[in-house]
C-alpha cells in the first residue's frame, strides 16, 4: 500500500476534506504548502487517493482499534429500516457516526446523552465516520429515557402482555439458571433452593451480567437451553443488586426478544426490589431478588411435610368423626322409631278411651242408674204400644223389679208417642 | 432401591392426595379404611425420607457464553 515514491499529492478533489487535513497535517507532518512544495532533504511519499484513504484508515486501526466516546446524540435517523446515522456531539465538537440496526440494541432519540464503542474509518467518499459496534445511555435521565422509549415499542408489540406469561411448574426437577456465579445473588440463590427442595438437577450457565459483553453471553445461555434435547422445565435469569446503571443489559432489545421467544418459561431475579428491568416485564414470571427467585420457583419442603403430617393425622381424626357420625344417625333413627311408636301407641289408646266411654253411654244400665226405668208387658216385650188399663206389666229400675198393673192411661199432649 | 422410591416427589405427593381424597368421601369404607390408613403412612414416610435425604445435583456448563463482540473487545 505504502509507496517508496519521493512524491506526494494528497490533495485530491474527490477524497480530500480541508478539516482531515488540517487536522492530521501536524502529526504526519504535511506541509500546508502542499502539493508543490517539497523539501529538498526529505523524501515526501505519494499515493493514489485510494491509497491515502486506506493509509489513514490503517493508522486509525493501528493507534485507535475500538475507542469509547461519550457525546450527545443528534440528527438520529434509520435509513431502510438497516442502516442507522447520527452525529455525536459535545459544546464544540461533532463526529459522524454510522451503526446497522441490528448493533441498535437500545432506543435511542436526539438529547439523549450515549457511550459508543466506535470505530474511526474515513470512507471512501473522504467522510470520518465512527462505525458504532456498541451504543448504551449515559447517566440516569438518558437511562430513564431509553428504557421507556423501548418499553413503550415492545409494549406496543405486545411483548409484556399478561397474556403471553406462562406458568411455572409447580414442582420443577430440571432447572437452568443464567447467571454470574461468583455474584452473591447467585449464592443466595442456590443457597436457599436447596433449603428449600432437595432432588433438583440446576444447570448452571455461567455468563457476565455485566459490561458490553452481558447481554450477549445472556443470549447465548438463553439458546443453549432452548436448544438442548432434555429441555429444563424452567430458566432463571439471575443478577444480584447493583445500581440501575450496572442492570443495563437487562433492557438490551435483543436480550428482551430472545426471552421472549424462549421455549421454556423464564423466571428474572434481577437487581432490588425496586429495580424493573425490561428483561423482568418481558419474563414469564419477575422475582424481585434472586433469593425471591428461589422461594417462587419452589415449595419449601419442610411446608409440604408439614401438611403431609397434618393430613394423615386428620385421616384418622376424619375416620373417627365419621364413625361417631354414623353412630349418632343410628341412636337418632332408634330415638325416632322409639317416639313414633309411643305416639302411635298413645293415639290408639286415646281412641280406645272414647270408644269405651261411647259404648259405656249406650249401656242400658248406665240409662237406669240416671234414674230412667224399662217398662215391659207382662211377656218380657218392651212396652210400646198403649197398655190397657188393668195390664200386667214389669217396671224395671237400676235397683227392683216392679210388677205392676195399669190403672190408668192418658195420652201425653207433647209426647211423641201420644199420636201411637 | 426399590421401585417406590423410583417415583418423583409429585407422583407421592398426587398419590397421598388420592388417599386424603378418598377418605374425604361420602362413603367411608370402615373396612378397607385401615389399610388405605396404612398405604397413606407408608407414603408420608416416604415422602419425609425423601425430603430429607434429596440433595440437589448443580452442574456448571463448561462452554464458554462469550459472544463474538466479546472476542473483538
Amino acid at each position: 500500500m505504502k509507496r517508496s515514491s519521493t512524491q506526494v499529492s494528497l490533495l485530491d478533489e474527490e477524497t480530500c476534506h480541508p478539516e482531515l487535513v488540517s487536522g492530521s497535517s501536524e502529526s504526519h507532518e504535511v506541509s500546508p504548502e502542499l502539493p508543490s512544495a517539497t523539501r529538498s532533504s526529505e523524501v515526501v511519499p505519494e499515493f493514489t487517493v485510494s491509497e491515502a484513504t486506506a493509509l489513514f484508515n490503517q493508522i486509525f486501526e493501528t493507534a485507535t482499534p475500538t475507542i469509547t466516546v461519550i457525546g450527545e446524540v443528534a440528527n438520529f435517523k434509520v435509513n431502510q429500516g438497516k442502516w442507522v446515522f447520527f452525529d455525536l456531539k459535545d459544546e464544540e465538537s461533532s463526529l459522524g457516526c454510522f451503526m446497522s440496526v441490528y448493533n441498535l440494541r437500545i432506543a435511542v432519540e436526539d438529547g439523549m446523552k450515549v457511550a459508543i464503542v466506535a470505530r474511526p474509518q474515513i470512507t471512501k467518499w473522504g467522510k470520518f465516520s465512527l462505525t458504532v459496534q456498541q451504543i448504551r445511555p449515559v447517566g440516569e435521565g438518558s437511562i430513564k429515557r431509553a428504557f421507556e422509549l423501548l418499553r413503550a415499542k415492545l409494549d406496543k408489540e405486545g411483548l409484556f402482555a399478561p397474556e403471553r406469561k406462562r406458568l411455572l411448574p409447580e414442582l420443577p426437577q430440571r432447572i437452568g439458571v443464567i447467571s454470574s456465579i461468583d455474584a452473591a445473588g447467585y449464592k443466595d440463590f442456590v443457597k436457599i433452593i436447596s433449603q428449600r427442595m432437595g432432588g433438583m438437577e440446576i444447570i448452571v450457565a455461567p455468563v457476565q451480567v455485566q459490561g458490553e459483553v452481558a447481554a450477549e453471553q445472556i443470549i447465548a445461555a438463553l439458546k443453549y437451553f432452548n436448544e438442548m434435547s432434555d429441555l429444563p422445565e424452567v430458566i432463571c435469569l439471575l443478577r444480584g443488586g447493583g445500581s440501575r446503571d450496572d442492570l443495563i443489559a437487562f433492557d438490551d432489545e435483543k436480550l428482551v426478544r430472545e426471552i421472549a421467544a424462549s421455549r421454556v418459561p423464564i423466571i428474572t431475579g434481577v437487581g432490588h426490589e425496586i429495580d424493573t428491568t425490561l428483561a423482568d416485564l418481558v419474563a414469564d414470571v419477575r422475582a424481585s431478588t434472586p433469593s425471591n427467585a428461589a422461594e417462587i420457583l419452589v415449595p419449601d419442603k419442610r411446608e409440604i411435610l408439614a401438611g403431609v403430617e397434618m393430613r394423615l393425622g386428620g385421616l384418622l381424626g376424619g375416620m373417627r368423626t365419621k364413625i361417631e357420625r354414623a353412630e349418632k344417625e343410628v341412636a337418632d333413627n332408634l330415638d325416632h322409631m322409639k317416639r313414633t311408636m309411643e305416639n302411635m301407641i298413645s293415639v290408639a289408646e286415646n281412641r280406645l278411651r272414647l270408644l269405651n266411654d261411647s259404648l259405656q253411654h249406650l249401656n242400658p244400665r248406665e240409662v237406669l242408674r240416671r234414674g230412667y226405668a224399662i217398662v215391659r208387658t207382662a211377656n218380657g216385650e218392651i212396652l210400646h204400644t198403649k197398655p190397657q188399663v188393668s195390664d200386667k206389666i214389669v217396671v224395671e229400675n237400676l235397683k227392683f223389679l216392679i210388677n205392676a198393673k195399669v190403672e190408668n192411661v192418658m195420652n201425653k199432649v207433647d209426647s211423641e208417642t201420644s199420636s201411637e | 432401591m426399590s421401585a417406590k422410591n423410583d417415583k418423583t416427589l409429585r407422583e407421592m405427593l398426587d398419590e397421598f392426595e388420592a388417599i386424603v381424597a378418598w377418605f374425604n368421601g361420602e362413603d367411608l369404607d370402615v373396612e378397607a379404611a385401615s389399610a388405605k390408613f396404612e398405604e397413606g403412612s407408608k407414603l408420608a414416610e416416604q415422602i419425609r425420607k425423601k425430603l430429607a435425604e434429596e440433595k440437589n445435583k448443580i452442574e456448571i456448563i463448561e462452554k464458554s457464553f462469550a459472544g463474538k463482540n466479546e472476542e473483538e473487545i
